[in-house]
């Protein structure tokens, strides 16, 4: 891998603690903040799910939500340039689609190490994207 | 299964974390949710809603069907001329071959289309489906209160002699095998089938809720059994006594096999002809929805224990269990739910105990800040 700064770099983002330092793993590889490409993934909602039914809850209104969410997480001054982004589906397809989609040079991402049955029924989501990602992945482990 | 794992995991006992106890709860009761919604929330609603239906589409079969019986009977009991009594059964016996023919035809094409709408719901995402059946089950459950106290006020008299009944029924040694006992565990079986109350199912849906105040969301929630279970059960009951039809003797077959949908078409027909089509329609839309609203708890179940993408294969089980439950007697689905959905109370019933005094110092906050003035008046939106 070279180490020449990356012009564009995605990081999945699911809120938890392990997310922001993979931001800022990235912004030491990155050559500008603006490169960063922060990707959150929200789950399909289901037809059944009592919000859809009654209409309450839609696609455009959660998005707008976890957009805030993430920019509300990633306040300090050194994010204000990265870009944030929120796709819906399965997170592993969505995020090396996404950074297809963007010409991505390198995603960055965190690791939570679902271990026996877990592992075996639902899968690492980081084995996904390194499976399907069409450039350079980084996962970072604790 | 959240509060199971995660609530449980703040909760020490001798310094002891609860973790991996929330942990073992929260598979244990995905996996028998999982169950009851295969069961109770699927098979059993179609079962029923089918009895109901095939009832209504055989309505004058049926009436012929009891008015033979009653003959049959006087002619033994009145030692009526052999030939006669024989003429009389050869025609129940034919009327029952042709009731079981249609039900061959029936059951099935009813599992189908019941699985193609609800498939069109949850894997075809059809929402306007459930939506529109949403909508409309409100008001069929009025209309059913409705019939039911119409029946009630006609037999108004009846009323004191219908409780003096289900009460000494309920208990004197005749009641039911096991006396006293028995009849408990029959009651609390069916009160928990109906509403729920401490099988942690509705909680699924209630954590979908849009609210800031989960003990507000928890006080809507203590409405449900009551209005289900206490109000909807106990005129059902009354409405079944007082058309006694609880006591016919030609229903001995309904009450064995469970058809209790069938059985209460049975007891509104008795004061009007119409009831039973009112029922039968209400009773379709509670099943659809019904089983929505379980698709939904198992499917949330499944994809915990087996992640999102397996979601479909949930689904297709599903709708193969609304096909099967059409076509298989109402006893065995009813046994197998009775099991899901009280298995479903353990690990629940286990985790509310261990995490009653985070609700109760949660309900003291909410209290307080109530009497405090902190909450705004609800302004309807204009």
């Amino acid at each position: 891998m070279s180490w020449i700064p990356k012009q564009t770099v995605v990081v999945p983002f699911d809120f938890s603690e392990r997310s922001i330092p993979a931001v800022d793993t990235a912004l030491e590889l990155v050559a500008q903040p603006s490169g960063i490409h922060v990707i959150h993934v929200l789950p399909t909602l289901e037809p059944s799910e009592p919000g859809v039914i009654w209409s309450t809850i839609d696609n455009s209104g959660r998005t707008h939500h976890a957009e805030e969410a993430m920019k509300a997480k990633l306040a300090d001054a050194m994010y204000q340039s990265i870009n944030f982004d929120v796709e819906i589906g399965d997170p592993g397809h969505e995020v090396a689609e996404y950074a297809k989609r963007v010409s991505a040079e390198l995603i960055v991402l965190p690791s939570h190490g679902r271990t026996g049955i877990s592992r075996l029924f639902i899968g690492s989501v980081a084995e996904r994207i390194v499976r399907l990602a069409h450039c350079l992945v980084l996962v970072l482990r604790d | 299964m959240h509060y199971l794992r995660d609530g449980l995991t703040e909760i020490r006992v001798a310094g002891i974390s609860l973790r991996y106890v929330g942990v073992v709860l929260a598979i244990f009761f995905a996996v028998l949710c999982i169950g009851a919604s295969f069961g109770g929330g699927c098979a059993f609603q179609v079962n029923q809603s089918r009895g109901a239906l095939e009832y209504i589409l055989r309505q004058d079969t049926h009436n012929e069907l009891r008015s033979l019986h009653a003959r049959i009977n006087q002619a033994k009991s009145t030692h009526l001329a052999t030939n006669e009594l024989t003429a009389l059964t050869s025609r129940r016996d034919e009327l029952q071959q042709s009731n079981e023919k249609f039900a061959s035809y029936f059951r099935p094409a009813y599992g189908l289309v019941m699985a193609i709408f609800v498939g069109l719901v949850i894997i075809g995402g059809f929402r306007r489906i459930a939506a529109t059946a949403s909508r409309i089950v409100p008001s069929m459950c009025a209309l059913y209160v409705a019939m039911a106290i119409y029946v009630l006020i006609t037999n108004a008299g009846q009323i004191d002699d219908a409780f003096l009944a289900i009460w000494n029924g309920a208990f004197t040694a005749k009641g039911i095998t096991g006396g006293v006992l028995g009849v408990m565990v029959i009651g609390i079986k069916r009160a928990a089938f109906s509403n729920e109350a401490g099988v942690g199912s509705a909680s699924i849906a209630h954590a979908a809720a849009r609210t800031d105040e989960p003990i507000r969301e928890g006080f809507v929630a203590l409405l449900e059994p009551f209005i289900d279970t206490v109000v909807i059960c106990t005129m059902t009951g009354l409405v079944i006594v007082i058309s006694g039809q609880a006591l016919n003797s030609a229903n001995a077959d309904l009450i064995a096999n469970d058809e209790g949908a069938q059985l209460t078409a049975l007891a509104l027909e008795s004061v009007q002809s119409w009831f039973p089509l009112v029922l039968g329609v209400a009773v379709l839309l509670f099943a659809f929805s019904t089983m929505i609203s379980w698709s939904y708890y198992g499917e949330r179940c499944w994809t915990q224990l087996f992640g999102d993408r397996s979601s479909i294969v949930y689904k297709i089980l599903f709708l193969f269990c609304v096909f099967f439950g059409a076509i298989i007697t109402a006893t065995n689905v009813l046994q197998f739910s009775d099991l899901m959905i009280l298995a479903m109370a353990l690990p629940n019933i286990l985790g509310l105990l261990l995490l009653n005094g985070k609700v109760r110092a949660s309900l003291r906050d909410y209290w307080r800040r109530y009497r405090l003035g902190d909450f705004e008046p609800h302004q309807p939106v204009s």
